[in-house]
């Protein structure tokens, strides 16, 4: 039997959100410790390792380790069923071939459940090493995602230059080429001067960037509840691109 | 990100997409070339492909390339299994390690493996095979390799063989989906098998039928660890009183 009760159910819809466009199905992996998921894009490019800590959840039972094969965009059709003030509920048997969501709206006078149909999917996980990052950058997640919608009106790959001072975030495409350059600043040390830019719902305010010579870039989102205690995190890592000596 | 960016970059895509592509070298170029052929069976379902691939690279703004930007044609993007190990459990499953042992056997009688097996001559007994390496329980040690023959030859054979007091015993019936057969070993040959001596209390081996191609085989298997130097026994099976009476041995 598997139940986690999670009273700030936007949270969950959120780290949908922040998957569902990059992976197809994954698994979620529910032990003791809390729910993991680990998966690829399509192309390998692109490595998604998420975590929601069992203390996260305002109850939390996992009698034996298992593992649900999602469809995600059927999950998060199913999520968009729940209020974002809804408390949801997961609830799965142990050799179950479904799983249901439970939303109980916060006065309990609505309470709805879905069931979803699992998949058996054949994964195969990656053993992420501990890398001890060369730089890291911490920056409110509103402006990295105004970084990168500007820049990708130039170019498909941003090249990311961190040195002492700050970072630079250049692209290059056939209309020209652009660098945006962040000082390390007040910007970089504020925890939370979150600009909000209309990004579909974002996980935190702070995102980093881990980086080093031809290791993946580590893009990590935390997920806090509202007490700013961490509950998780999101982190997408990245293969880099590599130049040819010829350009 | 704003859905206005997202629609935009996908409607550039396609356009570039119908533009001649100069380096097919590239993996992802000819993956996106792939999904645009599908697209034009299923324009439904590959729009969303596109769609996702290039949600990527807005929302983390990673380096999926597009056809035709001049500047990318020359660098290629890494994928992440270049860096992080697919973690594989060493463990097996049952069925898995029965799938192995069933094809190592088949590859051992095929091949007519007798490893870590000698003849030693004994005065009172004869002939008698031995271990000369250390067998674990289950272990392949032979196969009783003879010619097969029906029951109908075989009993003909054995009597003709019972005229003759010099010629042993080596003729082994066992049933194969519900028909007797035998193993006729009596010719002398090489294979040792056959030289196995016989022991109702003290066998270390146990014979088992082995089917290779709807093919039965009799094969003999450690019955427990058997270290080196102990001569390797089993139980003939022999339960018949007259057979008893005349091979006294039988019944030890």
């Amino acid at each position: 039997m598997f139940e986690a009760r999670l009273v700030e159910g936007s949270l969950l819809k959120k780290v949908m959100e922040s998957i569902k466009d990059l992976l197809n199905e994954a698994s979620w992996d529910c032990s003791g410790n809390g729910m993991c998921l680990q998966a690829m894009d399509s192309s390998h490019v692109a490595l998604v390792s998420l975590m929601l800590k069992s203390d996260g959840f305002e109850n939390y039972r996992c009698d034996r380790n298992l593992s649900l094969g999602i469809n995600l965009a059927s999950m998060s059709k199913i999520l968009k069923c729940a209020s974002n003030d809804d408390i949801i509920t997961i609830r799965a048997d142990d050799d179950a071939d479904a799983v249901t969501f439970i939303f109980e709206s916060p006065k309990q006078d609505r309470v709805s459940d879905y069931e979803m149909k699992l998949m058996n999917l054949d994964t195969e996980h990656l053993g992420i090493p501990d890398t001890e990052y060369a730089c890291i950058i911490k920056m409110p997640s509103g402006e990295f995602s105004r970084i990168c919608r500007d820049l990708s009106v130039l170019g498909d790959s941003v090249i990311i230059c961190c040195t002492k001072d700050g970072v630079r975030f250049s692209a290059k495409g056939d209309l020209g080429n652009g660098n945006i350059k962040l000082a390390q600043s007040a910007n970089v040390d504020k925890e939370d001067e979150a600009v909000v830019v209309d990004m579909p719902a974002p996980l935190s305010n702070q995102v980093s960037l881990s980086m080093s010579e031809d290791v993946p870039l580590m893009v990590e989102y935390k997920i806090n509840d509202k007490e700013g205690d961490s509950k998780g995190y999101v982190r997408y890592y990245l293969a880099p691109k590599i130049e040819d000596s010829e350009s | 990100m704003p859905s206005r960016v997202k629609k935009t970059k996908a409607r550039n895509t396609k356009k570039e997409n119908k533009e001649p592509v100069e380096n097919q070298n590239q993996d992802i170029l000819n993956k996106e070339n792939d999904q645009e052929t599908i697209s034009k069976s299923k324009p439904k379902k590959t729009n969303r492909q596109i769609r996702s691939v290039k949600m990527l690279s807005s929302v983390l703004n990673t380096s999926i390339s597009s056809p035709n930007r001049s500047c990318l044609n020359t660098s290629s993007n890494r994928k992440i299994t270049d860096y992080f190990q697919i973690r594989k459990s060493s463990r097996k499953t049952k069925s898995d390690l029965e799938k192995e042992k069933r094809l190592l056997f088949e590859d051992l009688i095929k091949n007519n493996v007798e490893d870590g097996l000698e003849i030693r001559h004994m005065p009172d007994k004869g002939r008698g095979v031995f271990s000369c390496k250390y067998f674990k329980k289950g272990d392949f040690v032979c196969e009783y390799a003879g010619e097969m023959i029906s029951y109908q030859l075989a009993k003909k054979r054995e009597e003709m063989y019972a005229q003759d007091s010099s010629i042993g015993c080596y003729m082994y019936f066992f049933e194969y989906k519900s028909k007797i057969y035998c193993i006729d070993a009596t010719a002398e040959t090489d294979r040792l098998g056959r030289l196995l001596n016989h022991s109702k209390t003290e066998g270390n081996c146990r014979s088992q039928l082995f089917e290779i191609n709807s093919k039965p085989h009799l094969i003999l298997i450690a019955a427990r660890d058997i270290q080196p130097g102990e001569e390797m026994l089993y139980d003939y099976g022999e339960r018949n009183k007259t057979a008893i009476e005349s091979h006294p041995w039988l019944a030890k």
